[in-house]
């Protein structure tokens, strides 16, 4: 009898990609229920847009690099970062935009680069960014949340909203608004206090500003089944969200006009929720170690901060992890963790003519 | 995940990076030959990648490169070593040379042509050394008959025994055939003897 020479691990764990990624998939529900709840139909329509473009484009693409089409589709990547696009683009944006931004994702930032584990980028935040550089209009106008809108007008209903985002050649008026962000960015020369007064996005909020905070709540509570379910560790969400937390706390400028905001409005505004949990974690374009991820975390709870408070864009998140993911390779190199049984930490740089 | 997992504390993504590249150097900064095989990676890695097949294939490559850049440093060392070796006998034999030409031109300058004819004489000397007389030659064939003879004897002996012993017919085969050769000798041993008697 012939023993075939078989190398550990002869069990494997239950978890595999496609399982990974529905379950991320199912995270964001909360945060897409916010969402839907507090601007309409948009985010949902934006989500199955998003979903479908980016099964077919992935189809194709993978056809035409000649790989199974069933097998790396069936392993949900696709559609995660479909989702996490059309969460991330404002609701009852035209269909072209998120047409747009999903086959940028799919095709360019992720296919060709060697598809799923290869990409040095998180897809949909490249997919995002394009857009967001291509079409500014479109993706600055943002739904006014339900509590905000005058008596006897609601949301659109969600044929209506198919109907408006599929047909209509402008924004629509009358439901749109600023963001909390954007109003911060914009209302030069105010206190907080007088901002937190005048502006209904604030004064009728609980704590940071009207829907967002419940949006950003359901992304928390998303990423911490997550977290619970070890899809990923808590070094990089944790350290950015404390960066975000520790600077605007210490340019908080104790509310004068020149303040860019309270911490708590900087952690439960905008994507700060959603960017720590569900895309600074993708285990492929961030740091590897966790002392590694705690740097990286770090640095884009910096830029955030810096690109929020002092940049052109109202909210940072995407360019902040773009940037970071540049620099991962290089946090990489110089975070090794001390292996065991050895007294120091190397560097992955280390030559062998060094020593 | 598998960077949790590992119990040694390795980072088996950039493993897997370096080992699919083929970076040696990273591999080792990384301390691949840490890795206890395990399999603890593969075991959470959602993405079922053999990832200790491929730190095993790289630690065979990393081994045998080192291997081979022993050896070659060692052929290296000894090709130089022969190189030495073959320029200082040259040298010694260069010496040498240029001492007997020196002997022989002063020995030229003083003795001048009588050198020539010494020459001659000592090698019709040397030649005339090295002939036989008749007798020590007759001696001496006689001598080779008799071995011969005893050579035969003894053969003879052996193949009887073996005959006795009923040995395997291989054995008895190439007893008799040692036998007839030493036939053979005897007889070539008779005749030179006969041909140098007359
Ligand atoms: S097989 Fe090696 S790299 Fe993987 S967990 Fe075990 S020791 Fe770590």
């Amino acid at each position: 009898m012939a023993f075939r020479q078989v190398s550990s691990p002869h069990a494997h764990g239950a978890q595999n990609t496609a399982r990974l990624m529905q379950l991320v998939v199912w995270a964001t529900i909360p945060g897409l229920i916010a969402l839907t709840w507090h601007f309409g139909w948009g985010s949902f329509i934006n989500v199955m847009l998003a979903s479908i473009t980016a099964v077919i484009s992935e189809a194709l693409i993978l056809k035409m690099r000649r790989r199974p089409v069933g097998f790396y589709l069936g392993d949900y990547s696709a559609v995660v970062t479909a989702v996490l696009l059309g969460l991330a683009l404002p609701p009852l944006c035209p269909w072209w935009v998120v047409v747009i931004g999903t086959v940028f994702s799919v095709v360019i930032a992720k296919q060709l680069f060697g598809g799923l584990g290869y990409n040095p980028f998180n897809p949909a935040m490249v997919g995002y960014v394009v857009v967001l550089i291509s079409f500014p209009i479109e993706m600055t106008t943002w739904v006014t949340p339900l509590a905000l809108l005058p008596d006897g007008i609601t949301h659109p209903d969600f044929l209506e909203s198919l109907k408006l985002v599929f047909f209509s050649t402008s924004p629509m008026d009358g439901v749109t608004g600023a963001t909390p962000l954007d109003s911060f960015k914009h209302a030069a020369g105010l206190t907080v206090d007088q901002i937190y007064q005048q502006d209904s996005l604030f004064s009728q909020a609980m704590f940071a500003g009207v829907g967002w905070e419940w949006v950003n709540l359901g992304f928390l509570v998303g990423g911490i089944v997550l977290l619970g379910s070890r899809v990923f560790t808590w070094h990089g969400p944790v350290a950015m969200l404390v960066t975000l937390a520790l600077m605007s706390l210490i340019f908080w400028d104790s509310g004068s006009s020149q303040s860019p905001g309270s911490p708590l409005m900087h952690l439960f505004s905008g994507a700060s929720m959603m960017g720590a949990f569900f895309i600074l974690t993708d285990p492929v374009s961030s740091a590897v170690s966790n002392r590694g991820r705690l740097i990286y975390g770090a640095l884009i709870g910096i830029l955030v901060y810096i690109i929020r408070a002092w940049g052109n864009y109202p909210d940072a998140v995407a360019f902040a992890i773009l940037l970071a993911n540049f620099t991962a390779p290089f946090i990489d190199n110089y975070t090794l963790p001390r292996t065991y049984g050895h007294t120091d930490r190397r560097k992955a740089t280390e030559r062998l003519e060094d020593k | 995940m598998c960077a949790e997992a590992c119990p040694v504390s390795l980072l088996p993504q950039q493993l897997l990076w370096y080992s699919q590249a083929e970076d040696h150097e990273r591999l080792e900064a990384h301390n691949l030959f840490d890795c206890i095989e395990c399999g603890a990676c593969s075991y959470v890695c959602p993405s079922n990648i053999p990832l200790v097949q491929h730190y095993r294939s790289s630690k065979s490559d990393i081994k045998k490169a080192q291997e081979e850049k022993v050896k070659s440093t060692q052929a290296r060392e000894r090709f130089e070593f022969r190189k030495q070796r073959i320029e200082l006998a040259e040298k010694e034999r260069e010496a040498k040379r240029a001492a007997r030409r020196e002997a022989a031109k002063q020995a030229q300058a003083s003795t001048g042509t009588d050198a020539m004819a010494d020459i001659v004489a000592a090698a019709q000397a040397r030649a005339a050394a090295k002939t036989t007389s008749p007798e020590q030659e007759l001696a001496k064939l006689q001598r080779a008959v008799s071995s011969a003879e005893m050579r035969v004897e003894k053969a003879q002996v052996k193949l009887d025994s073996a005959l006795e012993n009923a040995e395997p017919t291989e054995k008895i085969n190439i007893l008799s055939a040692a036998l007839s050769g030493a036939q053979q000798k005897l007889e070539k041993a008779k005749v030179r003897l006969a041909e140098h008697s007359n």
